[in-house]
């Protein structure tokens, strides 16, 4: 679903919500996220206190439901089970999963959808459809930068209580954000021009990060700028190193392209034919490559492949990495 | 390559010595560690070319310990020794125990000595060799 | 169908063990008492080979083969190496003299595998020792994968395979 015009506008639908069955803690914290999401969504959103006029419901239960209510409503559950197709989330409640709750429950009050579709997880190559990521700009970029200086602290949603560190002696990110998921799509949510830097840490951020692991996820998430700054059809990339792909993204697309990409110069074409994967997927794995350090090499033309001889079938390859799970 | 300084039990290169010596058609013999190093040898100036006893006393280790698992997989039994025939000859090697450390002996015969008088020519000298490294 | 996964290092390094988690046969091991406890404490050695299996079914088998480390042994390497798929270098970047060992074994492997299929792994290292040996493999004008790994750990060693695997497939696809 696509949050923006081409022209960066948003939809100025009014609607509202309530959520019935939450504590007075998670209530308090519904109110705060909303805050933190309104800029992306693609209706004015408000939380009414009255179910009955409201235009969409968050219930724990559907009994709790009022009976003349016949609007849009989302059952909200601890646990989510593979039966749980559609009108679910899981709590606790996260801001991504609202953000997408009242996208969805917004597309279908103004278009009288008959369903709102699944609330998944997303794969971190697509998720960067869901940000505010601009063509011209890469997060990673400008962190990978910042790592170089001193110690900065950053907050990333001034007044929301988002914010993170970097430690240069032990190359990590710390954070008052737990989940690493959560924290990159913060980041990307957030324009670098509405942080608050300082050069002083007077957080107490709790939970620590590799930044080679987080930068490289941000990065993958940033295909449009990828596409944009490596997607030239002539050109050929080869990489000097492998990325710590257990340690920061196990993805099998990745390990082709690693392998690809390290052995010798090639274009993007040749990328996505090897993995699978879209263009602007490939570009960012380039991209992430580039911004931790791994030292991507613009050649001429792509190189002849070293000579070994090879597996003489992809059955047994295919029965091992199934065997691994892969 | 081997840069282990093993003492080699006194005498031992000159029991070598006289066994080259004493049998018709032994072109050299040489004692390893189990682990791969070469404790003495003797007799490899017989051969014309190149020769490196430290690389034939790994190589020797190896191929005793490839024999012994071959003969564990095929239910074999004890494994004493074991033998590689040549156009020039052959080479018969022998596992040696003694007290805790274990060697291997190599044996190299020219090739008109036949099967029966280099096992005989072999037990003879791993009894001396045996009895030298037990002192 | 067979293929062929060689596990390379210096003595100490993780070859046995690693073969012993992987392996779905009871691994053939040519083990002699080690007699250089001053180098790596260990009460025995490899001194012809280790040997063990994944078992695919009627895809075939994974043969996995040990070398052993020391150089007066070198003589097996290549006999071990000819044919393989590829060669896991297993590193313990507790010892001393490990990105020597690296540059050697790299410098002799590289005869009987391309780079891509030669991968390395750092079972105790640092952000720095991987660093290191990135540096080091750069310099030689070649991309090897390295990793943090544990020989013990099986999903570690999975993960190998799987980098040995892409880089195999990625031959078949490009001929």
């Amino acid at each position: 679903m696509q949050l923006f015009s081409d022209s960066g506008d948003v939809c100025v639908t009014k609607l509202n919500f309530s959520a019935i069955g939450l504590d007075e803690k998670a209530d308090a914290l519904l109110a705060r996220q909303l805050k933190i999401v309104t800029p992306w969504l693609t209706a004015e959103w408000s939380m009414n206190a009255e179910p009955e006029a409201s235009d969409f419901i968050l219930t724990t239960s559907k009994s709790l439901l009022p009976s003349s209510f016949q609007g849009v409503s989302v059952l909200l559950l601890e646990k989510l089970s593979d039966d749980d197709h559609d009108m679910v989330a899981e709590l606790p409640l996260r801001v991504f999963s609202l953000m997408d709750i009242l996208n969805k429950a917004g597309e279908r009050i103004t278009n009288d959808l008959s369903a709102i579709p699944e609330v998944s997880a997303e794969s971190i190559v697509t998720a960067s459809e869901k940000t505010t990521e601009k063509i011209s700009f890469s997060c990673a970029e400008w962190l990978s930068q910042r790592m170089l200086e001193k110690v900065a602290c950053f907050y990333i949603a001034k007044d929301k209580g988002a914010s993170f560190s970097f430690d240069p002696v032990k190359k990590v990110f710390r954070s008052n954000i737990e989940s690493r998921d959560e924290l990159i799509k913060l980041l990307l949510m957030h324009p670098v021009e509405h942080w608050d830097i300082r050069a002083d840490d007077e957080t107490s951020e709790a939970y620590e990060f590799s930044a080679t692991g987080l930068l490289w996820l941000l990065a993958l998430k940033e295909s449009r700028y990828a596409l944009h700054v490596w997607g030239s059809p002539n050109r050929v990339y080869r990489i000097k190193h492998w990325p710590q792909l257990a340690a920061w993204e196990n993805v099998p697309a990745l390990y082709k392209l690693s392998s690809l990409y390290g052995r010798k110069a090639a274009t993007i074409d040749t990328g996505v034919k090897i993995s699978g994967l879209e263009e602007r997927h490939v570009c960012a794995f380039l991209h992430a490559c580039n911004v931790v350090g791994l030292k991507v090499e613009v050649c001429d033309s792509e190189t002849a492949d070293r000579l070994q001889p090879s597996v003489q079938s992809l059955n047994i390859l295919q029965a091992l990495k199934k065997k691994l799970g892969v | 390559m081997n840069v282990m300084n093993l003492s080699t039990p006194s005498g031992l290169a000159d029991v070598l010595g006289d066994k080259v010596k004493e049998y018709d058609g032994l072109q050299f013999l040489l004692v390893a560690t189990a682990d791969g190093f070469l404790v003495a040898d003797s007799g490899q100036k017989h051969l014309n070319k190149e020769w490196d006893a430290n690389r034939i006393a790994s190589m020797a280790v190896s191929f005793c310990a490839l024999s012994h698992s071959m003969a564990d997989e095929c239910d074999l039994g004890v494994v004493q020794g074991a033998s590689v025939q040549g156009d020039n000859g052959m080479m018969l090697a022998r596992l040696i125990l003694s007290g805790e450390a274990e060697y291997v002996l190599l044996a190299s015969f020219e090739n008109r000595i036949n099967n029966g008088l280099a096992n005989w020519a072999l037990q003879k000298i791993f009894e001396s060799v045996s009895d030298c490294l037990k002192k | 169908m067979l293929l062929k996964v060689v596990f390379a290092g210096p003595m100490g390094s993780g070859k046995s063990t690693a073969i012993g988690v992987l392996s779905d046969i009871e691994p053939v091991a040519t083990e002699a008492k080690n007699n250089e406890r001053f180098k790596v404490d260990k009460p025995t050695t490899t001194v012809g080979l280790d040997y063990g299996e994944i078992l695919l079914g009627d895809a075939g088998k994974v043969a996995l083969y040990g070398i052993p480390g020391q150089e007066r042994f070198d003589f097996m390497w290549p006999i071990v190496a000819k044919g393989a798929m590829g060669v896991i270098l297993l590193l313990d970047c507790s010892q001393d003299n490990y990105i020597e060992k690296l540059a050697s074994f790299a410098d002799t492997f590289s005869k009987w595998v391309d780079p891509g299929s030669f991968v390395v792994a750092l079972n105790r290292g640092t952000e720095n020792d991987l660093e290191a040996c990135n540096l080091l493999v750069e310099k030689r004008d070649v991309v090897m994968p390295v990793f943090m790994a544990d020989p013990r750990e099986k999903d570690d060693l999975n993960m190998l395979l799987h980098v040995l695997i892409s880089n195999a497939e990625i031959r078949l696809l490009q001929e």
